[in-house]
C-alpha cells in the first residue's frame, strides 16, 4: 500500500484536493473525512463495497450534493461546488451511471446539448465539425453522428456520453461505472478511451467495481469502506490486499484461494523423494 | 419481416391504410375531387390543423393538452366581446390581441400546473379544460355572442381568399411551416425534442426544462386561440360550446403524422398529412350523408389505429436493439 495521496505525483499539478470531506443524511453518516487527491493526467479509481459511499462522494464533485463539512481545492483554490452548472463551470465534468443521453436526438445534439455553439438557430454545419473533430480526436468508433443515440452499441453511448463533457475543455473528468453492463469488447472501448482522456492531461475519477477494468487503467486506487478512507493503492497490489481494504476482511474467499495458491507451489518446490505428510 | 421493412411500415402504415378509403372516393364519387370540394376541405382542415400543430408540440415535448376546445371557444368569445366594444379597426386588432393574450395565459398556466405544481399533463388540461368551459359559459350565460361591424370585416378576412386560395388554409400553411421551422431548426426547438426524450438528462444537461415546458404550453394555447378565431369566423360569432371534441381530432392527427405519446418524437409534416387524411374521411362520410356521431367514432378508431401502430413499432425496435 502506497502513501501517493498526500503527494504530488511526478510533480504534476494537483488538479483537485479533498480534506476532511463529510456528508450527512439527517442522522446517517455516509462519508467522514475523506481525504482525495487527483493529479493532472492521471486515473484515480474509487473502489469500495456497495454502499461505501462512492457515488455519494461524486456527486458532491458533481455539484448536485454538497459537503456537510471539510473543503474542496480545485486548481490551487479553494471552491465551493453549489451546484452541477457551477462545477462545470469550473472545469468538473461528470458522466453518470445512466449516461444522460437523449436517445431520440442523433449524436451531435446529445454532444452539444446545453452548449449549442449559437444562441438561438442551431448551427448544424459547425457542431457537426466540431462533433466529428473530437470524435476522432478520442479515435472513437461511431458510424455517423447523424445516427440517434438509441442506434448505437452501450460503448459507444459511453463514448458519446465521455466526449460530450470533454466539449467544455475540463481539468478533470468523473466516470460512474464507466463499463458497466458493456461486453468484453466495449469494455476494451471505453477504457481506450479513458486512456486518451488521461493522455490529453486531464485528472479522472473512475467509479468501478470491476478490479480488472481498474487494474488496466488506473495510476492509483482509492478504497472507501463505511464513508471512510481504507487506503491507496498501486495498481499492481495484489487482489487479496484489495479485498480486504474493501470488505473490511482479512479472511476470504479471495486470501483462502490466495493462501491455498501458496501452499501449491510450496508443494511443488517440495523435493520429489520427500514424505507426503512432509509436503503436506 | 426485415426490421427495415417493419420501420417504414411502422412509420407509413396507417398512412397508406387511411388513404385507400380516400383513393376509393376520388374514384367513386365525382363531387369528392370537385376543385370546390377540396378547396372546402382545405379551409376545414384549417381550423383542427392549427390546433393540432400547438398539441403536437406538447406531444413531442412529453405531455398532452385535452384544454384545447375549451381554449379555442375562449378564444371566440373574448375575440367577440372586445368586437361588441365597438372601435372599428382598432377594436379588431384589439379583439385579435386580448383573445390570443388570453389564450397565452391558460397556456401558461396548465404549464406551471405540470412543472411547478407536478401535476400530470392529462389531470392538469382536463382540469383547465373543465375551468375553461364554465368560466365561458358563466360569461356568455351559455348564449351566442355576435357583433356587427369589425366581426363582418374579420370574418370576411378570414373567409376570404388570395389568388384564388383560402384565406384560413395560407394560415394554416404559414403557421405549418413556422413551427417546423421552430422545431428543426432552433434550440428551443431541439430543447422541445430533448425533454420529451429524456427529461432528466435535458436538465442534467442544464436545459431551462420549467420555461421550456411552459412556453410550448403557452404556445399550443395561442394555437387553439388562432384556430378558435378560424372558427368564430366562419358564422361571425362566437359559440361558448365550440370545439367540443377537437382535443381528440387534434391528438389523432399529432400521433399518426408520428408522434410518440411518450413524447420525443413527431413532425408538422406528419401531422398536416394526418389532419388532411382525417378531414378527407370525414368529408366523404359527409358526401354520402353518415351521421356526424359515427364521425366521432371513426376518429377514435383511427387514433387506436395509429396508436396501435406507433405502439407495434416501438416494440419491434426495441426487440432489434436487444
Amino acid at each position: 500500500m502506497t502513501n501517493t495521496n498526500q503527494q504530488q505525483s511526478d510533480g504534476r499539478e494537483r488538479v483537485l484536493s479533498l480534506r476532511g470531506i463529510s456528508k450527512n443524511f439527517g442522522a446517517v453518516s455516509a462519508l467522514t473525512d475523506i481525504d482525495l487527491d487527483v493529479h493532472t493526467g492521471e486515473v484515480v479509481a474509487l473502489v469500495g463495497d456497495n454502499g461505501a459511499g462512492k457515488s455519494t462522494l461524486v456527486k458532491i464533485l458533481a455539484g448536485v450534493h454538497q459537503p456537510s463539512s471539510g473543503s474542496i481545492t480545485f486548481r490551487g483554490n479553494p471552491v465551493t461546488l453549489d451546484d452541477p452548472s457551477a462545477a462545470l463551470r469550473l472545469g468538473i465534468a461528470t458522466v453518470f451511471q445512466d449516461l444522460a443521453l437523449c436517445e431520440n436526438l442523433d449524436v451531435v445534439a446529445n454532444i452539444f446539448l446545453g452548449k449549442e455553439l449559437s444562441p438561438f438557430r442551431l448551427d448544424e454545419v459547425s457542431m457537426e465539425v466540431k462533433a466529428w473533430t473530437l470524435l476522432n480526436e478520442l479515435s472513437a468508433r461511431i458510424p455517423s453522428v447523424r445516427e440517434p443515440v438509441a442506434s448505437l452499441s452501450g460503448g459507444q453511448r459511453q463514448t458519446v456520453a465521455i466526449a460530450r463533457s470533454l466539449l467544455l475543455e475540463p481539468k478533470l473528468i468523473l466516470l460512474d461505472e464507466p463499463t458497466a453492463a458493456l461486453g468484453v469488447a466495449q469494455t476494451a472501448e471505453v477504457l481506450d478511451l479513458i486512456e486518451r482522456v488521461r493522455d490529453r492531461g486531464l485528472g479522472v475519477i473512475m467509479i468501478s467495481h470491476n478490479m480488472e477494468d481498474v487494474r488496466a487503467v488506473a495510476d492509483r486506487i482509492v478504497v472507501l469502506r463505511l464513508g471512510r478512507n481504507n487506503g491507496v493503492f498501486d495498481p499492481d497490489a495484489s487482489n487479496q490486499e484489495l479485498v480486504s481494504a474493501i470488505t473490511g476482511a482479512s479472511n476470504n474467499s479471495v486470501s483462502r484461494r490466495a493462501s491455498r495458491r501458496q501452499a501449491q507451489n510450496v508443494q511443488a518446490q517440495a523435493p520429489q523423494g520427500q514424505a507426503p505428510e512432509a509436503r503436506r | 419481416m426485415t426490421h427495415r421493412m417493419s420501420t417504414y411500415w411502422q412509420r407509413w402504415g396507417i398512412f397508406l391504410i387511411l388513404l385507400l378509403p380516400i383513393a376509393l372516393l376520388m374514384i367513386l364519387n365525382p363531387v369528392f375531387r370537385q376543385p370546390g370540394n377540396l378547396f372546402n376541405l382545405w379551409q376545414q382542415a384549417s381550423i383542427i390543423g392549427i390546433i393540432a400543430i400547438g398539441q403536437t408540440m406538447v406531444i413531442i415535448l412529453g405531455g398532452v393538452d385535452l384544454s384545447v376546445g375549451a381554449v379555442a371557444a375562449l378564444s371566440g368569445v373574448v375575440c367577440y366581446l372586445m368586437f361588441g366594444l365597438g372601435g372599428g379597426g382598432l377594436a379588431m386588432v384589439g379583439g385579435v390581441v386580448a383573445a390570443l393574450t388570453a389564450c397565452a395565459i391558460v397556456g401558461a398556466l396548465n404549464g406551471l400546473l405540470i412543472t411547478v405544481f407536478n401535476i400530470t399533463p392529462l389531470i392538469a388540461t382536463l382540469g383547465v379544460l373543465s375551468i375553461v368551459r364554465g368560466l365561458v359559459l358563466i360569461v356568455t350565460n351559455g348564449e351566442l355572442v355576435y357583433a356587427e361591424g369589425p366581426a363582418y370585416a374579420f370574418s370576411e378576412f378570414l373567409q376570404d381568399s388570395t389568388l384564388w386560395l383560402p384565406n384560413a388554409g395560407l394560415l394554416f400553411v404559414g403557421l405549418a411551416v413556422a413551427a417546423a421551422l421552430v422545431l428543426r431548426r432552433t434550440i428551443f426547438g431541439q430543447y422541445i425534442f430533448a425533454i420529451g426524450g429524456n427529461e432528466k438528462a435535458a436538465s442534467l444537461a442544464g436545459l431551462p426544462v420549467l420555461q421550456v415546458k411552459i412556453l410550448t404550453y403557452a404556445i399550443c394555447s395561442m394555437m387553439a386561440g388562432v384556430g378558435g378565431l378560424l372558427l368564430s369566423s366562419r358564422t361571425a360569432s362566437a359559440l361558448p360550446n365550440a370545439g367540443i371534441s377537437y382535443e381528440l381530432q387534434a391528438i389523432t392527427a399529432a400521433v399518426i403524422g408520428g408522434a410518440a405519446l411518450g413524447g420525443g418524437k413527431g413532425s408538422i409534416f406528419g401531422t398536416v398529412l394526418g389532419i388532411l387524411l382525417i378531414t378527407a374521411i370525414g368529408n366523404g362520410l359527409n358526401l354520402y350523408n353518415v351521421s356526424p356521431f359515427w364521425q366521432t367514432g371513426v376518429t377514435g378508431l383511427i387514433l387506436l389505429l395509429a396508436v396501435g401502430f406507433s405502439t407495434w413499432g416501438n416494440r419491434e425496435a426495441r426487440s432489434v436493439i436487444r
